[in-house]
């Protein structure tokens, strides 16, 4: 608002034009996107388009003046790569370039033209009825005639296809007028009855809507603010007869037959009883003739061939809850009868009786092509669904008799589902998705999956790769090892295991207690975002977690250092560390030597170190070297990490050939390594050092790493670089693949049902080989080799063959019970019991389907 | 390799006895298939050739299109696009709807201002484009007023009708601020 105010009069007077000023540094294109409201209604916007490409996951979608793509960013964000084409286009080709690099993701699906409103599609090389979707967001206002406009861009969609909108629909709003209002095309619409603002209210658009071959609106996201959202996203449906049929089944007629023969099967119960006597009643309007039966049984008698049915049976009485061979037979002269079939179930996700029915139908749909067939799915209560039970049945009946006759060509864009279900007056279509977690992590054996990990919700994890170099990994499992106690969430951690006692090895860390949300200090055996610490301790320091843990690991660290050493001793440490890092281990040692009087002397190769350090150059002669250092050194800490300094550490060790020497790799590896057995002793340790570290909280502030950086990182690193677990949202991470090590305990055991077979014994040899000891195998006709059984002894493992009929409840009570008075506690039961008895429907018999 | 083992091989060829073991994948270990191997003489009481952890490359490494999509799920997704779920349950936050009504009153403090200079430097009263834009601007606020009470009474005092309006109507205050 004020850019343009401040800059108004120099616009009117014709030194510059408005929109100069509104496009430097980007101005207009962030306002598009990040502006008051626009960001929640372009995400609305995008969250609108996957509700439709849900459904058509392989759609063409079009943009109308995408611009510099301040939408289709947020679009294609959230759709990721369900659809089949993006047509990105705009009155001018200026955009493009950028757009195409901005979407690079996108590249091969994304097609770049332009495309002016105002003129005919076809008279800019775009062909008629292509489109599936076309998206506009604030763009469809800038017209001289919004009907005109609008049937162009009716033009390119399907029938059935979607416009969707995000438009300004407060059109009094002086704010926006104030912004554009210096640009000519926000009085097109002046002679367009939009006098005041191209901007139109809802009702407004709904007539244009319906004027220019659109349902209308049809759907749009609720009105919250005026002021501070004056937004709308809007969908209309492109209509042709056929849509507006489908769209209103009850009202309007179709070209095609009516249905001749209508049964409706179910009513024993009050409840349902009634909602068939309304479908009937709706119907008399609809179709020829209409018959109503209380159940499948009844029902066969009167069977007409082509017939429509609308079962409602299970409403009231769920056939796979009490098959009979009756009504197995019913069942059957129905399916085969019968041209259409609407079956309706209620809260079937629940109800295993109901959802059986669900993936019976999916069979039957295969094994019947010529059988139209849906299955609704009710699940918020039988009230009112009358109609629209009769509406979808209508739409079934007419959409196979389209197909029929071949009326449902390339340009109608609708789907006939085979399932839907009802909920809180919307219906629902279900898709099949690939889950990506899990495929991710098969696919992680085959080759190095990486991904962006959410720190909320996944297990993430530092360890080290090959050669070295520290990487994130995707944890599968959150489990408790086994020293842990309460779990912990990090905050702040070293990027080493720092070495505590002679061959142990931890990490150290600032966190959260998770169940008391306690600041702990805590040593790990893992590096992760949350963990089992080995052992905790509270604090109560203030300030930066980051600056008391750069302490406590170089208080550490200078412990682990001079617990070898005797007093009196004078000990040559070279590079104790490098930038701020120096001072607090250089302090750390230099306190706890003078505690247990030591003399302590530190050297390095940079200029640029502390001053009062010694200074060896690795191009001195080692008679130099041998004369700057000081007579009477008993122990050389080598803490070298760069090339440079390694050399003089050579040289030291030349020079000092007497003296005990210790390594940097007796001080920090890159992981946890090393048994803790001493619990006790460890929390003294952690104790003391945070007493040290309480006193002498870091003046300089330490390295840290966020978790982006740590996969950055080039060697050498300093150990006590610390790593920040708060500071980003997700982590770029390896999915590690599944490390079973910890899967099974040895004193617990493990029930295989129907697993006998070859998949089960290799199964039961991985599950040993993985820590199980007591492991079960059962089926109904068992015949394992018992040398292949013997051969678990070497492991010291127990594998035991049982009969059992998994569909017998006796029976299998009776194994437990066995289980239980021989063998551990049972913790895991794998089941892959089947009966596979390959028949179509129409030849099986009742024995074969209760057997199965 | 033992030299001397192999010389004595015959010069037609013959059976040899294999002894291998393939040797179970590391975590992540997803660039190759390790195992032993050892080729003894004939009568097996002696190894030829040993090899110690040889590895089997695959001669390009796997790609995004060789993976396997085993697991999938059903979603269920409305039918038809429901705004209503799109926006879901978001709302203005209590800055947000402030600054809206900031945003308006700044429009019209531009516009006034806009208008006065114009009037003293050109010395003609909401003329040209300006004009234009500027009925085009007031009209549809004043078109919010209820048509009952009048904008302000003839001395330009605010009436208690308009003061209890300024509180009760946040739409209005902007622009009678700014008036």
């Amino acid at each position: 608002v004020r850019t343009v105010g401040e800059t108004l009069p120099s616009a009117v007077r014709r030194q510059s034009t408005m929109i100069e000023h509104m496009m430097k540094d980007g101005l207009l294109d962030e306002f598009y996107k990040y502006a008051l409201g626009f960001q929640v209604y372009n995400e609305s916007l995008g969250r609108m388009v996957s509700q439709f490409t849900h459904v058509y996951p392989r759609a063409k979608i079009f943009e109308v003046g995408a611009g510099t793509g301040g939408a289709t960013k947020f679009v294609l964000e959230t759709i990721g790569n369900t659809f089949s084409s993006y047509t990105y286009t705009d009155i001018s080709s200026g955009y493009f370039e950028k757009a195409a690099e901005a979407f690079s993701d996108w590249k091969d699906k994304l097609i770049f033209k332009s495309f002016d409103t105002e003129r005919i599609p076809e008279s800019q090389d775009f062909q008629e009825s292509t489109y599936d979707l076309i998206i506009a967001s604030n763009v469809l206002h800038a017209t001289e005639s919004m009907e005109k406009t609008l049937k162009n861009v009716r033009r390119l969609l399907k029938p059935g296809g979607y416009l969707m909108l995000l438009e300004i629909t407060n059109h009094k709003l002086a704010a926006f007028t104030s912004m554009f209002g210096g640009i000519s095309g926000w009085w097109a619409g002046c002679e367009d009855g939009r006098p005041y603002a191209p901007t139109m209210p809802l009702e407004a658009w709904n007539t244009v809507l319906r004027q220019s071959g659109f349902s209308g609106v049809g759907s749009t996201t609720p009105n919250r603010d005026q002021l501070a959202w004056p937004f709308s996203v809007i969908s209309a449906q492109a209509v042709d007869n056929r849509i507006n049929y489908l769209r209103k089944p009850l009202y309007r007629s179709s070209n095609a037959a009516q249905i001749s023969q209508l049964t409706i099967i179910g009513g024993k119960s009050l409840e349902v009883a009634k909602i068939a006597e309304d479908i009937a009643d709706i119907a008399g309007l609809r179709c020829q003739s209409v018959d109503s039966f209380a159940d499948l049984i009844s029902a066969q008698s009167s069977v007409v061939p082509g017939q429509t049915v609308i079962c409602l049976s299970d409403l009231e009485d769920p056939m796979f809850k009490s098959l009979t061979p009756e009504k197995m037979d019913a069942l059957k002269i129905m399916l085969e009868h019968s041209q259409t079939l609407l079956w309706v179930g209620r809260d079937s996700r629940d109800h295993p009786y109901q959802q059986a029915m669900v993936g019976f139908l999916r069979c039957i749909i295969h094994e019947m092509p010529d059988l139209s067939l849906q299955h609704l799915d009710i699940a918020s209560g039988l009230k009112e669904v009358s109609t629209l039970i009769m509406e979808v049945a209508l739409r079934l009946d007419t959409l196979s008799q389209w197909k029929a006759s071949g009326a449902l060509d390339q340009q109608l864009l609708y789907t006939k589902e085979t399932e839907l279900m009802f909920q809180l007056e919307s219906l629902y279509a279900p898709r099949m998705l690939p889950d990506p977690t899990r495929n991710d992590r098969m696919n992680s054996q085959r080759r190095s999956v990486a991904k962006d990990a959410s720190l909320k919700s996944n297990l993430i994890s530092i360890s080290e790769t090959g050669s070295g170099l520290p990487v994130l990994k995707d944890v599968p499992f959150f489990s408790k090892g086994k020293e842990g106690k309460s779990a912990m969430e990090t905050c702040v951690s070293t990027l080493s295991a720092l070495g505590i006692t002679a061959g142990l090895y931890l990490l150290v860390s600032v966190g959260l207690a998770i169940s008391t949300s306690e600041a702990v200090i805590a040593l790990s055996s893992s590096n992760s975002n949350k963990s089992y610490p080995v052992v905790t301790i509270p604090t109560d320091i203030p300030g930066d977690p980051a600056d008391l843990l750069s302490v406590i690991a170089a208080e550490f660290m200078a412990a682990r250092m001079l617990s070898t050493v005797v007093v009196g001793a004078k000990v040559l440490v070279h590079k104790p560390g490098t930038g701020s890092l120096e001072s607090s281990l250089a302090q750390a040692l230099r306190r706890q030597a003078s505690a247990r009087k030591f003399e302590v002397i530190s050297s390095t190769s940079r200029a640029d170190d502390d001053p009062s350090w010694l200074r060896l150059s690795p191009w001195m002669h080692d008679h130099n070297i041998k004369r700057l250092l000081p007579t009477g050194v008993t122990n050389f800490l080598d803490l070298a990490i760069d090339d440079e300094s390694k050399e003089v550490s050579a040289l030291i060790q030349q020079a000092l050939p007497s003296v005990q020497y210790t390594g940097s790799k007796d001080f920090w590896r890159a992981t946890s390594s090393g048994l803790f057995q001493d619990q006790e002793k460890l929390i003294s340790l952690l104790k003391n050092a945070a007493t040290g570290a309480g006193q002498h909280l870091a003046s300089h502030k330490p390295t840290e790493l966020s978790l982006s950086q740590v996969t950055d990182v080039k060697p050498p690193l300093h150990p006590a670089t610390l790593v920040d677990w708060t500071a980003e949202d997700t982590a770029p991470v390896i999915v590690d693949t599944i490390d079973a090590t910890h899967l099974f305990s040895a004193d617990k055991s493990y029930l295989m049902v129907g697993l006998t077979g070859q998949i089960g014994q290799s199964l039961c040899e991985w599950m040993v080989r993985n820590g199980a000891r007591n492991i079960l195998l059962t089926s109904r006709h068992p015949s394992v080799d018992q040398k292949w059984l013997d051969s678990f002894r070497a492991y010291g493992a127990k594998v035991a063959v049982h009969a059992m009929d998994v569909t017998s409840k006796a029976n299998v009570i009776q194994v437990v019970n066995d289980i239980q008075a021989s063998s551990p506690p049972i913790m895991g039961v794998a089941n892959a019991a089947m009966v596979l008895k390959d028949t179509l429907f129409s030849q099986m018999s009742y024995e074969q389907m209760t057997e199965s | 390799v033992n030299p001397e083992l192999c010389a004595t091989l015959p010069l037609h060829s013959v059976q040899l006895p294999v002894r291998a073991q393939l040797l179970a994948p590391e975590a992540n270990a997803v660039d190759s298939i390790r195992g032993n191997l050892d080729i003894l003489s004939v009568d097996k009481q002696h190894v030829m050739i040993q090899v110690q952890g040889a590895a089997v490359v695959p001669v390009s490494m796997a790609t995004v299109s060789d993976d396997r999509t085993v697991f999938s799920y059903t979603k269920l997704g409305v039918a038809a696009p429901d705004g209503e779920l799109a926006l879901g349950e978001l709302k203005p936050s209590n800055n947000d709807i402030e600054l809206g009504a900031v945003r308006e009153r700044l429009a019209f403090f531009y516009y006034r201002s806009g208008s006065t200079n114009l009037l003293r430097q050109t010395g003609q009263s909401l003329s040209g484009i300006f004009n234009a834009c500027g009925i085009r601007l007031i009209r549809p606020c004043l078109s919010l007023m209820p048509e009952s009470i009048p904008i302000s009474s003839q001395s330009g005092e605010m009436t208690p009708k308009h003061r209890s309006m300024l509180s009760s109507k946040r739409m209005l205050t902007p622009w009678i601020a700014a008036w």
